[in-house]
């Protein structure tokens, strides 16, 4: 039987009334439309007008215009519990401030998933926004006006919630070629008049570096990369989303090509340059769990190679084998490393929650070569530092810190080390580089932090990592 | 320490001040010159004063391009540069043309350092020649003083002068850029090669700096963090050139060669001048570092 | 209140320094310093004691001096003041 389509006026309202959701309910969404999403604020509109309050809402990240709909939920009464991976202004502002009433959870993508497979934070609805269903009811995020690509994240939340919404502004008139999310998984289908922004899907982090430092950076992480030998036929790769990262994927690519190795696989956030990689038959498989841009979208569509994968599959721990764990190399991007080799992705020196933990501490755990690369300094904040503000990667599963002020490698890989020297890489204990930095710019003095915790950081199997205290935050301007 | 690329630095950019080192140049030439507008000069002049005396460079040699001495801010560009107790940079000084520049130069250096109780002579000259004239007149401008270290071509002026042309590995500039290896071989100093201002044309930039080498250059100017690894690059001895520089020094020094002054090496003849070149290449930052 | 000069620009890593003299302060005989980065309470003791050095030894009879600042480091803030005191002093048509 086909799923209803519910349209006009009033449709969203009467499909969250008809979902059941009531007072304390649980709420989930996908943030695979990233900066040009719509559909959270309309929802959470829609459940301030039916009154219903104390949400728990559980997000695989928030940010963009999302996050300023998420602030006024929690404001008006609203929402009261929030679990995400991550979070940006205005709403970070109000966690830290201390404006949501129970902490926040902040959990990894495959923690996130760990964490709904098992029960542990189940889903009484799950909104999953779709770029496209048909008439059937079946649906895919890279058909519609509004693609954004895979639903690797939805796709959890759709298997495992009491009830499923999905949202859409496009209906298509034949079978969908491509199902992502089939009939039989959907309650209820809305159709309204826009999901978002697909223009915006590739956005904040996703930025290719490329000024001479970040060159700099990203040429030394290459030569680490060679040197340790973990580049070779058949390799599993990953690289994060944030700018170096990028162009250390693409100078990796340009030589692969010249020394004619194929790499097995290439996962994590699809990108245009991923997509190239694949086309260029430089890696056999490109498993997709978030689609960045629009090349990366028509390519989840087009290419029998370019596999969409949930992010259990991904990353979750309590399954027996996962992409992560079969990475032989992972990049990374942090807000900060500490001497201890533990990343910081989530906070920024001062205390503001800017990031996201994302899936690194995933795949940092899974990757048999974990490499984090970043400026030293970001104008005068050092970026290494003794100890780092939230720790979301625990140092253990750190392998190599790439800066242009120097390369460290973690004291238990004696190794790898050993073959950097070999291959004339020079390496610099990391206290030394941070004694160095510190010599530049000064010591910065740690933000006070109050007594209230206001987050909790858990690791990939639900342990407390860390907690966020509340501090006292200017409110951003832009 | 014979460089094989000096980076330009805008001496009014405090984000390229502090970078400026980390790009693999052997040297950094901070610039008062052309890269300051007229109404920046004195906040640039601090900036490069304040860096010269805190700031860490980590290996690279310094060295501060200084306005012209045709200009009126010359004067208080050394007196500030200068002022560091503890680091001295290279002086470059532009566009000279005759002796008597040089000597305008020494002199106020040389009151300088008097007032600071520094041992006279501590700071060294590298003369950039960029005109016609100044061509004319190599030999006699870097033998003028003892201060001078080495010498630079700055081939934009001169073309600008002459009429040549400035393509890369540009014929017409082999005259001027021979004449000053020539003077430079001849004062036992060190050359520089202009800088290559098409700083996203890669080949031009290869096909320049190779001719430059060719004609004897020990090194190059570079305008954009980008070309600073192909001139390390082109200007670091080859493996054959090491291999050789190594036979002539076993040989010089394992014959006793020095009370003869001469020794063999496959069948020719080496002497000091010889082994002279073999100990720079020995010496080049590229061979010292293991590059 | 006095012509203000200025050294530095608001660029990422620099520091946009005003200095005037103000003749309602004549009777104060120090600087009245404020200083406006994003990074203040990461180093503010260290931009305070590079602005202060940058005007030991400087004519700063009621003058104000305000930083706005870009992440610039401590020397950059002290060439930035002592910049600015050398157009004040040359401004007033002190030696």
């Amino acid at each position: 039987m086909a799923v209803e389509h519910l349209r006009g006026d009033g449709a969203l309202r009467k499909a969250i009334e008809a979902s059941g959701l009531s007072e304390g309910g649980r709420i989930s969404f996908h943030h695979h439309l990233r900066y040009g999403d719509r559909v959270v604020a309309q929802v959470f509109r829609e459940i301030r007008a039916l009154g219903v309050r104390n949400v728990t809402a559980n997000f695989s990240s928030v940010m963009g215009s999302a996050c300023s709909a998420v602030r006024d939920a929690v404001v008006n009464g609203t929402v009261t519990r929030i679990e995400t991976t991550g979070s940006k202004s205005p709403l970070s502002e109000a966690i830290l401030t201390g404006q949501v009433p129970e902490p926040v959870v902040f959990r990894t993508h495959g923690g996130r998933a760990r964490a709904i497979e098992s029960g542990e934070t189940p889903i009484d609805v799950a909104f999953v926004a779709v770029s496209a269903v048909d008439r059937a009811g079946n649906a895919n995020g890279t058909d519609g006006p509004s693609r954004f690509g895979s639903l690797g994240y939805g796709l959890v939340d759709a298997r495992h919630a009491n009830h499923v919404v999905a949202i859409t502004d496009y209906v298509s008139s034949k079978p969908l070629s491509r199902v992502s999310l089939p009939a039989d998984g959907i309650d209820q289908v809305v159709v309204v008049d826009s999901i978002g922004d697909s223009a915006s899907i590739s956005g904040g982090s996703l930025r290719l570096a490329n000024r001479p430092m970040d060159r700099v950076i990203a040429r030394r992480a290459v030569e680490v990369l060679f040197a340790s030998g973990a580049i070779h036929d058949g390799f599993g790769f990953q690289a994060g989303s944030g700018g170096v990262s990028l162009l250390v994927a693409r100078m990796v690519a340009e030589r692969m090509s010249d020394l004619g190795i194929k790499g097995g696989f290439i996962s994590g956030g699809a990108t245009e340059t991923a997509v190239r990689m694949i086309e260029a038959g430089l890696f056999e498989t490109l498993y997709d769990v978030q689609s960045f841009d629009d090349m990366a979208a028509q390519s989840l569509a087009a290419n029998k190679n370019h596999l969409e994968m949930d992010a259990s599959r991904y990353a979750n721990p309590d399954r027996a084998e996962t992409i992560a764990s079969r990475l032989d190399v992972m990049i990374l991007s942090a807000t900060e490393v500490d001497t201890s080799f533990a990343v910081n992705s989530l906070t920024g020196t001062d205390g503001r929650i800017i990031g996201a933990l994302g899936g690194a501490p995933d795949t940092a755990e899974g990757a048999g070569l974990t490499m984090v690369v970043l400026p030293a300094l970001r104008g005068r904040v050092p970026t290494i530092c003794r100890t780092v503000d939230t720790v979301c990667t625990p140092g253990e599963h750190v392998d190599v810190v790439v800066t242009e002020r120097g390369v460290c490698v973690h004291p238990r890989r004696d190794e790898l080390r050993a073959r950097l020297a070999e291959a004339g890489v020079q390496t610099v204990e990391i206290g030394d580089l941070v004694d160095r930095l510190y010599g530049i710019t000064g010591e910065p003095v740690r933000v006070p932090r109050k007594d209230r915790v206001v987050g909790v950081v858990e690791s990939r199997r639900g342990a407390v990592l860390d907690t966020i205290r509340a501090v006292e935050v200017e409110p951003e301007t832009n | 320490m014979t460089c094989r690329s000096w980076l330009y630095c805008p001496g009014n950019d405090p984000g390229k001040i502090t970078q400026a080192a980390l790009y693999g140049a052997d040297g950094i030439i901070l610039d008062l010159e052309d890269s300051v507008a007229a109404e920046e000069k004195l906040d640039a002049r601090e900036l490069v004063a304040e860096a010269l005396r805190s700031f860490d460079f980590g290996e690279a040699q310094l060295c501060v391009r200084i306005n012209s001495l045709e200009t009126t801010w010359w004067e208080e560009d050394l007196r500030a540069i200068l002022r560091s107790p503890d680091r001295v940079p290279l002086v470059r000084i532009p566009k000279v043309e005759s002796p008597e520049t040089v000597a305008s130069a020494a002199a106020l250096v040389a009151e300088i350092e008097r007032a600071a109780g520094r041992q006279p002579g501590t700071v060294r000259f590298q003369c950039i020649v960029e005109t016609p004239r100044g061509v004319e007149k190599a030999y006699s401008i870097v033998t003028s003083s003892s201060r001078i270290d080495s010498v630079s071509f700055g081939a934009e002026d001169y073309c600008a002068q002459t009429g040549a042309s400035r393509s890369p590995a540009a014929k017409a500039l082999d005259f001027a850029r021979s004449r000053l290896v020539n003077a430079a071989g001849a004062a036992a100093i060190t050359v520089y090669d202009t800088v290559w201002g098409a700083f996203r044309d890669m080949e031009g930039l290869r096909d320049d700096a190779k001719r430059a080498r060719e004609i004897g250059f020990d090194g190059k100017s570079a305008v954009h963090p980008d070309q600073v690894a192909l001139i390390n690059e082109i200007f670091t001895p080859s493996e054959q050139e090491r291999s050789w520089a190594k036979r002539v020094i076993d040989a010089f020094d394992g014959e006793g060669a020095g009370s003869r002054g001469v020794a063999a090496v496959e069948g020719q003849m080496i002497d000091a001048p010889v082994v002279a070149r073999a100990r720079r290449i020995l010496a080049s930052p590229g061979v010292r570092d293991g590059g | 209140m006095g012509t203000a000069v200025r050294s530095g620009t608001p660029a990422k890593h620099d520091a946009l320094v005003e200095i005037i003299r103000d003749g309602e302060r004549s009777t104060d005989t120090g600087a009245a310093i404020t200083i406006d980065s994003p990074v203040a309470p990461l180093f503010g003791a260290y931009q305070r004691a590079a602005v202060e050095a940058g005007l030991t030894g400087q004519p700063v009879r009621a003058i104000r001096v305000s930083v706005h600042d870009n992440h610039a480091l401590d020397f950059v803030l002290r060439a930035r003041v002592k910049a600015a005191m050398r157009k004040l002093v040359l401004m007033e048509g002190m030696p």
